[in-house]
Formats: C-alpha cells, sequence, structure tokens
C-alpha cells in the first residue's frame, strides 16, 4: 500500500470511531443551543442534561464504537469500561482517551480470546466469556483512571493553549493551508471528526462556543468553486456543476467537489483562501458554533450557531464563498489547456491499470458497492442515485455504500473515487474496482448500466464461437458449453446445472453430429437474455455411441426458444450449410454459416 | 398414403426433446412420415426439418404416412403428439 492509503487508513480508522456517533454529537449541541444560559429557550432543569452528556455519554460511544471496530461487540464493551476509567480520571471531555483506550482495550481482549480459544472446557465458556472480559475491564479501567486520565488532561489543555495561542496571534487563519488540501486527499473525516472535533468540543465546554468546528465543515469554500465552474466551466464541469452545488452546500456532502479540485491541482489556492478569509472573520468579530457541523451543510451551520450569531456564521460562509469563487474564476477560464494536460495525467494511471483487470459480466455482478472515505456520505448519494438507474432495467443486483477500508465480502463491484482505488483494492482484492472521476456523472457508470442492458448483448457473435475444442464425455463438454453462455452474460451459473439435468431427462443429441445442449424448462428463470454459443469438437463427443460434432448452446428466454430452434432448424435441415458447419476450420466460416 | 390433421396442444411447442422422441418413434416405423403445417412439409425423420417448422401450440399439423402399414402408423404419430401436453 502507498503511504497516501496508509495515512488515510489510519485517518478513517480515527473518524470511523466518531462519525457512527455523530447524532448522538447533534443531540447534545441542540440540547446546549437550544437551553442553555445564553441558548434560544434557556432552561435550567434540561440544561442539566448538557454536562453528562458531553462528559459521560460521548466519550462513552466513542470508546464503545473505537472498541466495536477492533473486536466487535466484546471489544466495544471492554472499550466502554476502560474509557469510563478515563473519564472519571480526568477533567476535561475524554475523546482523546477514548479514541487511545477503547481500540487498545479490545485488541487485549481479542489477543486474550484467541490465546484461549479451544482451550475452554465445554460448558465454562459463559464463564470465562464473562469473567476474562470483567477482570481484564477493571484492570483496564483502573489503569486508564490512574495514569491516562491526568495524561490526556495535562495533553488536552496543552493542544487547547496551542489553539488559543494561534488564535490569539491571528495565525488560525494559516490551518486551512494544511486542512484544505488534506480534505482533498480524503482525509477529510479524519481531519475534522479525528482531530478537530475532539478539541472543537472541549474549547465549546470552556466558553460556549469554538471556531474550530468551522475550520473544515465550512460548506463556503467548496460552494464558490462549483459556482465558478457553474458560470465558467466547459462541458461536464459545467453541466454537473450545478447538482454538484446542491449536493455539497445543502447536503453537506464536501467529496463530491474533490473531483473539480483534481481536474485543475492549482485551483486548490480558492478554497485555501476563502477558508482563512471565513476564519480571519469569525476571529474578528469573536463567533463560534455551539456543537459539530456534520454533514457540513449551510443547515448544519444555521442550527449550531449560538442565538444571536446566525448571521454572522452565515456570513462568514458567504465570505468564503465570494473569496473562493473569485479566486477559482480566472483559474478556470484561463487553464482549458491545463485541464486537459491535468486530465492525462490523472486519469490514464488507473484506466490502464483497471483494463487488466478482469470485466466482470451482468451474470456475474450480484452485488454492487460504492465506496467512499468514511461510507456514509457520497457513497450512499452515488449508490442511491445509481440504484435508481439500475432499477429501470433489473431488480436482481443490490446496490450499497460502505467505507473504501471495509468493502462487505459479498462485493462483486466497487465503484470509488479514482483517488480511493489503492484502498479498494487493498481491502476488496476479489472485487472488480471501477475508479470514478464524478460521482455522477461519469462515462464509467454508463458502461457498468449498459452490461445490463438487453439491447447491448446480441444474441450471438463471432466472440461465442469456440473451435478445436476437447472433452472427455458429454458432460464436460456441455458445461464448457455453459460456461460459454454465463462468459457471454446470457445466463446464471445455476443454468449449467440445469443443462446437465436436461441431459439426464433424455439426450440433446439431434442427429447428423450435432447436439443442441440447453437447460430445463424451469431453468428459463435463470437467463439473463437469449443467446447461442458454437462448440466445434473435431474428435467428436460421444452421446451414447453416436458423436456430436458441434455442439449448440442455446439460451432462450420466453418464446425466443423456439424462434432460436426454429432458425436452427431451417439452416440445419439443408444438407449443405450442414456439411459445410461440419467440416468448418474458423470461427467466421460458422459464423457465416449460422448468422 | 394416410393422412391426419390434428392440433398441437403441448404447451411449450414441438421442442428439442419431444422430437427426439419422435424422430425415434418415426424411425422404428416401416412407413415414410411427412409432416406437414401451412409453412411446409418436411420428413419426420430429420430432427432440424421438424425444429425448422417452429411448431408452438395451436399450431394445426397434417401428418402423412406413406408405405408399410400406413394407417396404423399415422395413428402412432397422432397418439405421440397427443401425448404432448407440455
Amino acid at each position: 500500500m502507498k503511504r497516501i492509503d496508509k495515512i488515510q487508513n489510519f485517518g478513517r480508522a480515527l473518524s470511523a470511531m466518531v462519525m457512527p456517533n455523530i447524532g448522538a454529537f447533534i443531540a447534545w449541541g441542540l440540547i446546549t443551543a437550544i437551553f442553555m444560559p445564553t441558548g434560544w429557550w434557556p432552561n435550567a432543569t434540561i440544561d442539566h442534561l448538557r454536562e453528562p452528556l458531553l462528559n459521560y455519554l460521548l466519550p462513552l460511544l466513542i470508546g464503545y464504537t473505537g472498541g466495536y471496530n477492533v473486536a466487535g461487540k466484546r471489544g466495544g464493551v471492554i472499550g466502554a469500561i476502560s474509557t469510563a476509567g478515563v473519564v472519571v480520571g480526568g477533567n476535561v471531555p475524554m475523546f482523546v482517551g477514548a479514541m487511545i483506550m477503547g481500540p487498545l482495550s479490545a485488541w487485549i481482549i481479542k489477543k486474550f480470546d484467541e490465546k484461549v480459544e479451544g482451550h475452554i472446557r465445554p460448558g465454562f465458556e459463559m464463564l470465562v466469556d464473562n469473567f476474562s472480559l470483567g477482570i481484564i475491564g477493571m484492570i483496564l479501567a483502573i489503569i486508564g483512571f490512574l495514569t491516562l486520565g491526568n495524561t490526556v488532561t495535562w495533553l488536552s489543555m496543552w493542544v487547547g493553549e496551542g489553539i488559543k495561542w494561534l488564535m490569539m496571534k491571528h495565525l488560525l487563519p494559516l490551518v486551512s493551508v494544511i486542512i484544505e488540501p488534506a480534505k482533498v486527499m480524503f482525509l477529510n473525516n479524519a481531519v475534522n471528526h479525528g482531530i478537530l472535533t475532539p478539541l472543537g468540543v472541549a474549547q465549546a465546554e470552556e466558553f460556549g462556543k469554538s471556531i474550530i468546528f468551522m475550520l473544515e465543515s465550512n460548506p463556503g469554500p467548496g460552494f464558490g468553486m462549483l459556482m465558478a465552474y457553474w458560470v465558467f466551466g466547459k462541458g461536464i464541469e459545467k453541466s454537473s456543476a450545478p447538482g454538484a452545488v446542491l449536493i455539497q452546500f445543502i447536503g453537506g456532502i464536501h467529496e463530491i467537489y474533490y473531483p473539480y479540485v483534481f481536474s485543475r491541482p492549482r485551483i486548490i489556492i480558492a478554497p485555501i483562501c476563502g477558508s482563512s478569509a471565513c476564519i480571519l472573520f469569525l476571529l474578528y468579530v469573536k463567533a463560534g458554533l455551539i456543537g459539530v457541523i456534520s454533514p457540513g451543510s449551510i443547515i448544519s451551520v444555521i442550527l449550531m450557531s449560538p442565538r444571536g450569531e446566525t448571521l454572522l456564521l452565515v456570513s462568514g460562509v458567504l465570505i468564503a464563498a465570494i473569496v473562493s469563487f473569485l479566486i477559482s474564476a480566472p483559474i478556470i477560464k484561463n487553464s482549458s489547456a491545463v485541464e486537459k494536460m491535468a486530465e492525462n495525467k490523472f486519469t490514464p494511471k488507473y484506466k490502464q491499470k483497471h483494463d487488466s483487470s478482469v470485466k466482470k459480466s451482468c451474470a456475474e455482478i450480484h452485488h454492487i458497492i460504492f465506496a467512499c472515505d468514511a461510507g456514509m456520505g457520497s457513497s450512499a448519494l452515488a449508490a442511491s442515485s445509481f440504484q435508481k438507474r439500475l432499477k429501470q432495467i433489473t431488480d436482481s443486483v443490490s446496490v450499497k455504500h460502505a467505507s473504501v477500508s471495509s468493502v462487505p465480502q459479498e462485493a462483486d463491484v466497487v465503484v470509488c473515487l479514482s483517488a480511493l482505488v489503492g484502498r479498494a483494492e487493498h481491502s476488496a482484492p476479489w472485487a472488480e474496482i471501477i475508479p470514478l472521476e464524478n460521482f455522477l456523472q461519469d462515462p464509467a457508470l454508463d458502461e457498468l448500466l449498459s452490461r445490463f442492458s438487453k439491447n447491448e448483448r446480441e444474441l450471438f457473435s463471432v466472440e461465442n464461437i469456440y473451435i478445436n475444442q476437447k472433452a472427455d464425455d458429454k458432460f464436460s463438454a456441455i458445461r464448457m458449453v455453459g460456461e460459454a453462455l454465463v462468459k457471454g452474460g446470457y445466463v446464471n451459473r445455476k443454468y449449467i446445472d440445469a443443462m446437465i439435468e436436461r441431459e439426464n431427462v433424455s439426450s440433446v443429441y439431434m442427429g447428423q453430429g450435432v447436439a443442441l445442449p440447453h437447460g430445463t424448462e424451469e431453468a428459463k428463470l435463470e437467463i439473463i437474455s437469449s443467446g447461442i454459443v458454437v462448440f466445434g469438437f473435431p474428435q467428436g463427443v460421444d452421446f451414447e455411441g453416436e458423436k456430436a460434432y458441434i455442439l449448440l448452446g442455446v439460451a432462450g428466454k420466453g418464446d425466443d426458444h423456439m424462434k432460436i430452434l426454429e432458425h436452427l432448424g431451417e439452416t440445419l435441415e439443408d444438407e449443405e450449410k450442414l456439411s459445410r458447419l461440419l467440416h468448418a476450420t474458423t470461427k467466421e466460416d460458422i459464423y457465416e454459416i449460422l448468422k | 398414403m394416410e393422412s391426419r390433421k390434428i392440433t398441437f396442444g403441448g404447451k411449450n411447442g414441438l421442442h428439442a426433446r419431444p422430437i427426439s422422441s419422435l424422430v425415434a418413434l418415426v424411425k422404428s416405423l416401416d412407413s415414410q412420415i411427412m409432416i406437414s403445417t401451412s409453412k411446409k412439409q418436411v420428413k419426420a425423420s430429420s430432427a432440424f426439418a421438424l425444429l425448422s417448422l417452429g411448431i408452438t401450440c395451436g399450431t394445426e399439423l397434417e401428418i402423412v404416412a406413406t408405405g408399410g402399414e400406413e394407417s396404423q402408423n399415422a395413428d402412432k404419430v397422432v397418439e405421440f403428439f397427443n401425448s404432448i401436453t407440455e
């Protein structure tokens, strides 16, 4: 794996502890925004919820999830136990502690379970399971309480001081120089939820709000750049921009704009400046957000604004958008030549590699997985829009979304942005990987779709002809014919068994050196679209004493079956054509006779 | 020469499996059997020729037996066709 893939995977591990719990962060954020003393609707009683949610619920959830990701439910439980130790031992919201203790303690219990597996006396499993977790959990909670609690408190304070120093010296806008490029390298979730969210929450606890939530999630910079593409772009960039704007600015899925950055790498300067401008403005007016903005949508920004500051924060977002737009515009206008270069630079690397990998036929594709970094945002969007298109053709294929680091076993095809191909290949080596440049409009998606559309596949072509074949007996010959039908995308694999079954009922040998292997009537359901394959066996295949030299594999959907047989009958009835077929030596000759 | 007219009742048409059986039957008879539809007339001893008729459910057929036990053989072929229901 390349280094960037490794960094992305580490970042993914961090953000994967936080992201499933974003809903809890939002609950906490809303309670804070609404009921705190300076909130929209102050209520001292309900406000009591705030601290326990922040100090206990959120770290425990992170600890549980961090453990769960390593070792399943047992990992989750022990992760929560040991996180509890750290939580009580420190006096800041213990997110960092949870992110260390959760996975670490889960790893310990996993190693323990592996050690004792198979050595437990039957009947004692539950006793060992419960007490091992309880005892190890106890020890880890105590260790966490005595050591890590203080260390993390000290560490958090130190980092918090560092950020305060950056803010005081007005240097915070400079972090955009790191954050914006990191974002488009698909480190967005890692940076935001792995690093910034815990810091922001700690700061919000201290001051009631934090600017840190805005550093990565600000929808303004991407919005401005996409608007510039909409106004000044050409071709597919222009036509796809409006949809992308909606998804990015309202839906809060920022991944949608990364490909627009890749197509002109130097345009990254636009979101950097936009984001910096916004931070500078917010520092100047001393505005901040109450809670996590996730997804990074303008709606989240409005909901997480403290009372009386909504206008300031929306202005901040708009400032970012305007600056980003103004800088993007000339770059887009003056760089059509550069763009072509960039396109050539970016795409062929993956495309070439991809061409050599095996392209699966529609018969082999049952599960399509759209993958992105977290498996929650852009992949979900792309999967649902692709599913809509696919549904018009077939219902038998499932389309789901997942993180590119944890592609489910059943995936036959993985679709992801080309920058993530390396990680996809690593986590799903068995699957066909389809790289995209754009999640919504990409020729690769059309190609994938076309594999399922019937009109694209011809009933018969030269590629369906196999000459100079050899088989030990009629069943292996029929299996070869069946495999060819599967490969051609005409039938599902089960059809092959039905062809064997059909041969057992009565022979498909039709006389005069020709056999017509096909499936049973019931197996018609396994036919995807009608097709014919031809196999030539120069030495003949034995069918109960008679020899077949030509096997014509038939898969006819519905009435097609009889039509195909009728057509073949018409051809083969002609003695002259039959003899030419039996003596043909090239695929082209056979094709001429049968077409 | 004996001739019989029937309407084919096999739900799935006269496909490869019954054709194989029919050819086997016809070859065992001492008459020459011809089968015709509105399309054309073919020898019932050739599987491919029978396939080319494209006989489906409801197709009207004429069976003609020449030579040997004409009447008896024609009836046997009719009986065979009537036995095909699926």
